[in-house]
């Protein structure tokens, strides 16, 4: 047994596959209790992370311990301590039974009582909003995208395990059933007090996580508090987001000269988030400078800084390929 | 006018070359989606291969010593004219012009009847007392001659060539003998089944078609079992194992099996009236064998495709192998290794002679084996399956 209080952790952990190194000395943690994201862009090494998690990969070197256990070494106990929900909707459950008879036959390959795999998938389908029999009943094949989301998730946590992990649950689904997944994930953690685990693409994600890891060919480039990053940003990351009924390249130019401002993000056609330089933040003054430069703003609100804009802002200088890695609009 | 014309011939036309063109751009597109799925390539040209190839192996026949009929000939006969037997003359000419037939002479009908009931042999000839004399006189108009053939029902292949091979004989008899105005009257009696009636079509017909429509249900219903049921993967995360999830499958598919037999027995027992010589239990256990191949092979095309179209397109091909086999191979020797001919030689045996289920082992044992085989591989291919993660 590791650590107790930790929950996940990758220790100096590489994986090469014919030569090819795959992952690169990962080192990471969440304690129990904690919401972890692993994020990364395509080729990042997300998929190879989750095959050394679920010990599907044995890594060429470092360890890997889940729940304490050592996943090389105590394999069986995965299928135990473990709750899986697959990315993909037509793997998740069966598309002719309903909710409670879906977590009725994955609860029963654990050879649980029919009465605690009912007990246990009501409360777990109540906390991820299905508030009624009705819908409890009605078939997973009939849901809409977001609820059989959570139909997998109440599947993945029949067993009762220590850690949930999840396969880009956000994946496919409409910004709002993203956000809602994504809270429904939170409410499930304070409820029931489960260790979590999401591997994603979305750097959304981030803003949902006590602790993010962010993956780039294969390396750590980011490991911390997500609120802990935003801390850094000038003026623990409070900016203001201007509209203008027009804005020219030019224009924005002579914004980031402004003395006050530290940041300036484009969040549209014609509008910014600007961050200004800690202690020189004055809304009025702002106002007064952008008229002076014969800019008119139609709109401004008083806005905190998400991980994307830290994200954005922080290190898209350090690491210039930020843009490829994160399919990120800018513009 | 003209300009107007042609103008008009313009708009109809660009649609339509631009709706040609899509068209011959889907075309390619269909053809090279084909070019690069083996499993299609296999089906277009390995299956014509095979058919025309088993029917056209008819003219340069294998023949084997299992595409022969053995007659057993009982000759009673010990009159004689001018000193010589016709009867021994007829059993000679039987031995060279009987073509397909291998001429046994015996002694005791009762052996020979037991050996046709075993499947030993295909017909039993007895030339009766007298058949020389009368075949000699029966020129001048007296009686004609008679010779008693008594064959297999269930065989119907077998009693058409018996029958053309002892004809062929009598003609050489008669022609050797300058008897061609004499007759000789091969009166024909066909055994099992044994229903007054003689041969009834539905006792023929079901040893034939029960065995494709058993193997076929099962192909259907067994062949995307593994590919198409995709929440699997997400079961095998949790404790159960590869190995239960087949054995459940088999299992299920088993049950599903017992009930479409029952059906079977129900309609063919109730509706028409259908009775089994041999005992409807063991009648039932050589179904479930049939079926049980049939899951066994299903269940192996279900773990080895990749998708729902690649499991339909090996269960087409591998059920068209079976009845091609079955019905084209003019060799006996393969033919009687293919699972539905096992199945049809064992029905027979029970349904129409009674055979004891000892009597049909080497067919179920057969059968067995089959399903044996592909359940193996089945298990050992999805074992090394890629798993979810």
């Amino acid at each position: 047994m590791n650590n107790e209080s930790v929950d996940i952790e990758l220790k100096n952990v590489s994986v090469k596959i014919r030569k090819k190194t795959i992952l690169e000395d990962i080192n990471f943690y969440a304690h129990r209790g904690e919401i972890l994201a692993i994020i990364g862009g395509s080729g990042a090494g997300k998929t190879t992370c989750l095959r050394v998690l679920t010990a599907q990969i044995k890594p060429t070197q470092g360890e890997v311990y889940l729940a304490g256990y050592n996943v090389a070494e105590e394999k069986e106990k995965l299928k135990e301590i473990l709750g899986y929900v697959p990315q993909l909707e037509e793997v998740s459950a069966y598309p002719e039974f309903s909710a409670l008879k879906n977590a009725y036959y994955f609860g029963k390959m654990y050879n649980l009582p029919d009465d605690v795999i009912r007990e246990r998938a009501t409360r777990v389908l109540k906390i991820l909003g299905f508030e009624t029999e009705e819908m409890m009943e009605k078939k997973f094949g009939e849901l809409s995208g977001g609820e059989k989301k959570r139909v997998s998730i109440c599947i993945g946590l029949i067993n009762n395990p220590k850690i949930l992990l999840l396969d880009e649950p956000t994946t496919g689904l409409d910004a709002h059933l993203r956000i809602e997944v994504l809270n429904y994930l939170r409410n499930l953690n304070r409820r029931l007090g489960i260790t979590i685990c999401i591997v994603s693409h979305d750097l959304e994600t981030a803003e949902y996580c006590d602790r993010i890891v962010i993956l780039d060919r294969g390396r750590v480039v980011v490991f911390g508090k997500p609120r802990e990053f935003l801390k850094e940003l000038p003026n623990d990351g409070t900016g203001v987001r201007v509209k203008f009924r027009y804005l020219t390249p030019e224009g924005r130019r002579k914004i980031e000269k402004i003395k006050s401002v530290k940041f300036v993000l484009p969040v549209g056609r014609n509008t910014l988030k600007i961050f200004p330089r800690d202690g020189g933040y004055r809304l009025g003054k702002l106002v007064e400078e952008l008229y002076a430069l014969g800019l008119e703003p139609l709109e401004l609100t008083e806005v905190d800084a998400n991980f994307s804009d830290y994200f954005r802002l922080v290190y898209q200088g350090a690491f210039g390929r930020i843009r490829d890695i994160f399919d990120i609009d800018f513009e | 006018m003209m300009v107007r014309a042609l103008s008009s011939l313009r708009k109809i036309a660009t649609p339509l070359v631009g709706s040609i063109r899509r068209i011959g751009a889907l075309v390619r597109k269909e053809l090279e989606l084909l070019i690069k799925d083996r499993v299609a390539l296999l089906v277009i040209f390995l299956l014509p291969l095979i058919i025309t190839g088993a029917m056209g192996m008819a003219q340069y026949r294998v023949t084997t010593l299992d595409d022969y009929y053995k007659v057993a000939v009982i000759n009673q006969d010990t009159t004689t004219i001018n000193g010589t037997s016709l009867s021994n003359a007829l059993i000679n000419e039987m031995y060279f012009h009987a073509n397909e037939c291998i001429i046994i002479p015996m002694q005791s009908y009762d052996v020979a009847l037991y050996l046709l009931w075993q499947r030993e042999i295909s017909a039993i000839v007895v030339i009766p007392f007298g058949f020389t004399s009368q075949l000699a006189a029966s020129g001048s108009g007296l009686v004609p001659a008679y010779i008693n053939m008594t064959l297999d029902g269930s065989d119907v292949e077998g009693q058409g060539k018996v029958i053309s091979g002892i004809t062929n004989a009598i003609a050489q008899l008669k022609m050797d003998y300058n008897y061609t105005r004499n007759e000789i009257i091969p009166e024909t009696q066909a055994i099992w089944p044994s229903n007054a009636e003689g041969i009834t079509d539905i006792s023929i017909t079901v040893p034939l078609i029960l065995p494709m429509l058993l193997i076929g249900a099962a192909l259907v219903l067994t062949s995307q079992c593994v590919v198409g049921d995709v929440p699997l993967r997400r079961m095998l995360l949790t404790p159960a194992g590869k190995s239960e999830a087949l054995i459940a499958k088999t299992i299920s598919y088993l049950l599903v099996a017992m009930i479409q037999i029952m059906i079977v027995l129900a309609v063919l027992i109730l509706g028409y009236q259908f009775q089994p010589v041999g005992s409807l239990f063991n009648f039932f256990i050589v179904l479930l064998l049939t079926s049980f191949f049939g899951i066994g092979l299903g269940i192996f095309i279900s773990v080895v495709s990749t998708s729902r179209l690649q499991a339909n397109q090996y269960f087409i091909f591998a059920y068209l192998i079976l009845i091609v086999i079955l019905l084209a191979v003019p060799v006996k020797a393969i033919q009687r290794l293919d699972p539905l001919q096992l199945a049809r030689e064992a029905i027979s045996g029970i349904t129409a002679r009674g055979l004891p289920i000892v009597d049909i082992s080497t067919q179920c044992l057969y059968l067995l084996g089959y399903t044996g085989f592909f359940l193996g591989l089945a298990f050992v291919v999805f074992f090394f399956k890629k798993g979810l993660v």
